[in-house]
């Protein structure tokens, strides 16, 4: 899978909180997911290339979650 | 540098239990204990005692402010309004005690983090007979009960004689020192603490002056018994070492005023108006309601919410060893707690716990030690029955589905920033300084007292402060821990 042209989902917010790590909320459940700084991280600058396997593979299993989408298999959210 | 004017106002004296005759009364700097037959009449509201041979009862039944210590040399009980002047030892520090008290957990209402030293809280009385203490609690006065007076009148009245600075906390002190305004038509004095920059702030005047916490309640620091932490209870001692600084004599917190013109969980149902309980929520939302259907004739009690059930939520970065010890401190401590607040309501019994908080003893030992009078009108005995009578309507309020916490206070202090209470701006403070304090604490896990002792285990904090969210969740206790490590270094190589 090419590692560029990832995009949060529409469903899915992701805030950074004030004294560090992220929290990614999913719209539709409401349901909250604490994220460490470096996952955090992966997933706000989603324009940078993930640098490592671990990076791609966390990045897939964001993707299976439903949490970001890559090309246009979010637009049926839309 | 202290003022010129600065002095001692703490007093102890020293009573013979066999005879029941002072063998000591150190009062060439304070006029108090007035000695009136056997009783000795104490300064300050802080209670009477009774000397009779065989016998000394320590009756603070009716105070609500100050703390007084004891401790029993054999058959020579020495009694003072100052832990410091009981002349505690670095050898009698009892660890666990301090332990738990920067986790937040108090000891038994009779005792202190110093093992020989105990303690009469707000509220108890003690008898010490030979060879045995017993400090009993004595509930809340019984002439608590509403006159009828709106609580802002109360408050008025409460501040009818103030001529000080006011240390400006949070909702509660803002109230109290627009009080003062609008009585003399002009901002009083006001002494700030600023948790983020750990700045002291000095207004009067409309001039403005900053001084770092090394520049003020340091002088306090070496000497004291008690541990600088920086909790809820940090600023007044900040504001009160600040007062001392600028040759201020008296000092007014908002302590207890909050609790008292607030509602706790079990009141929040009357808060709300009967007609809009129906709208908001459908009737068999209702436990009571529910009860009723079910045939059940009577309703079963709201869960107590007492808050002397002290939970341990010990944080993952202390040992095994330490862990045990807390426990075995701690367990007989919530166990006598409970038994303190015993057959009171909800209410009440969050008073209780409020007025007896054993860390109140390191404001009122800073304010004795360094000759300023610390005023809380919440603690005067006569403000305190009204304002504990106040309405729960009066005390919370839901406006268009939002729950309004303390309105008289919102009312009054117009200009009041929406501040949480002081232990919720402790906690944040602590947060913001856990970003940074990674080296600090690393040189605490490695050389620190503690851990050289075995306390805390450095892999497990290593993981804790790598993980923001642990990090936030444990920051107090760990600021705490860390202050605690140094006030043992500090205080150990003082004379």
């Amino acid at each position: 899978m090419n590692d560029t042209g990832w995009k949060l989902s529409p469903l899915t917010r992701l805030v950074e909180l004030p004294f560090g790590g992220y929290v990614l909320v999913e719209l539709q459940s409401l349901a909250c997911h604490e994220l460490l700084d470096p996952a955090g991280r992966l997933l706000r600058d989603l324009d940078q290339p993930a640098a490592t396997e671990e990076e791609r593979e966390f990045r897939r299993e964001a993707h299976a979650a439903g949490w970001i989408t890559i090309g246009d298999d979010g637009a049926r959210n839309r | 540098m202290l003022a010129e004017t600065t002095r001692d106002s703490s007093w102890f004296l020293a009573v013979d239990l066999k005879t029941g005759s002072l063998i000591q009364k150190d009062d060439e700097q304070f006029a108090a204990p007035v000695q009136v037959g056997n009783r000795l009449i104490l300064d300050g509201d802080v209670g009477h005692i009774n000397v009779q041979p065989g016998s000394i009862t320590i009756d603070r039944a009716t105070s609500l402010c100050g703390e007084l210590y004891f401790r029993r040399r054999v058959d020579i009980v020495e009694i003072s309004n100052s832990l410091r002047r009981l002349l505690p030892t670095p050898d009698e520090l009892s660890i666990p005690v301090l332990l738990g008290m920067c986790l937040g957990l108090r000891p038994p209402p009779d005792q202190t983090h110093v093992s020989g030293i105990g303690r009469v809280p707000s509220l108890a009385t003690a008898r010490i007979i030979p060879g045995s203490t017993s400090v009993r609690a004595s509930g809340l006065p019984t002439a608590v009960g509403n006159d009828g007076a709106p609580p802002e009148a109360v408050l008025r009245d409460a501040m009818a004689g103030f001529d000080g600075v006011v240390a400006l906390g949070g909702l509660a002190s803002t109230t109290l020192a627009r009080l003062v305004q609008d009585r003399d038509g002009r901002r009083p004095r006001a002494l700030t603490f600023d948790p983020v920059r750990d700045e002291i702030v000095l207004r009067a005047e409309g001039r403005e002056r900053r001084e770092s916490r090394e520049q003020t309640p340091n002088c306090l620091v070496a000497r004291s018994p008690w541990p600088m932490w920086s909790d809820h209870h940090f600023p007044a001692v900040a504001a009160i070492a600040a007062a001392a600084n600028v040759g201020e004599a008296r000092v007014l917190t908002g302590h207890h005023l909050r609790m008292l013109l607030s509602i706790g969980p079990e009141e929040c149902r009357s808060a709300v108006p009967a007609a809009q309980r129906l709208v908001v929520e459908s009737l068999a939302a209702h436990p009571r309601r529910q009860w009723r259907r079910r045939g059940a004739t009577s309703v079963p009690e709201p869960h107590s919410h007492s808050p002397a059930a002290q939970t341990i939520t010990l944080p993952p970065f202390l040992t095994e060893d330490a862990r045990r010890a807390l426990y075995a401190t701690f367990a007989a401590g919530t166990a006598a707690w409970e038994d303190w607040s015993r057959g009171q309501t909800p209410r009440e019994s969050r008073a209780l716990w409020t007025l007896t908080d054993p860390l109140l003893g390191r404001t009122h030992d800073a304010a004795t030690e360094l000759g300023v009078q610390l005023e809380m009108p919440a603690a005067v005995s006569d403000t305190f029955g009204r304002l504990l009578g106040t309405a729960p309507r009066l005390r919370g309020r839901v406006e268009q589905g939002c729950f309004l916490d303390a309105p008289i206070l919102r009312q009054l202090g117009t200009d009041a920033p929406f501040r949480t209470d002081g232990a919720h701006r402790a906690r944040l403070a602590a947060a913001g300084w856990a970003m940074s304090a990674g080296p600090d604490v690393e040189v605490f896990a490695r050389t620190g007292r503690l851990a050289t002792a075995g306390i805390i285990d450095p892999a497990e904090l290593e993981t804790v402060m790598a993980n923001p969210f642990l990090r936030t969740e444990h920051a107090s206790s760990l600021r705490r821990l860390l202050e605690l490590d140094s006030w043992l270094t500090t205080w150990r190589r003082s004379p």
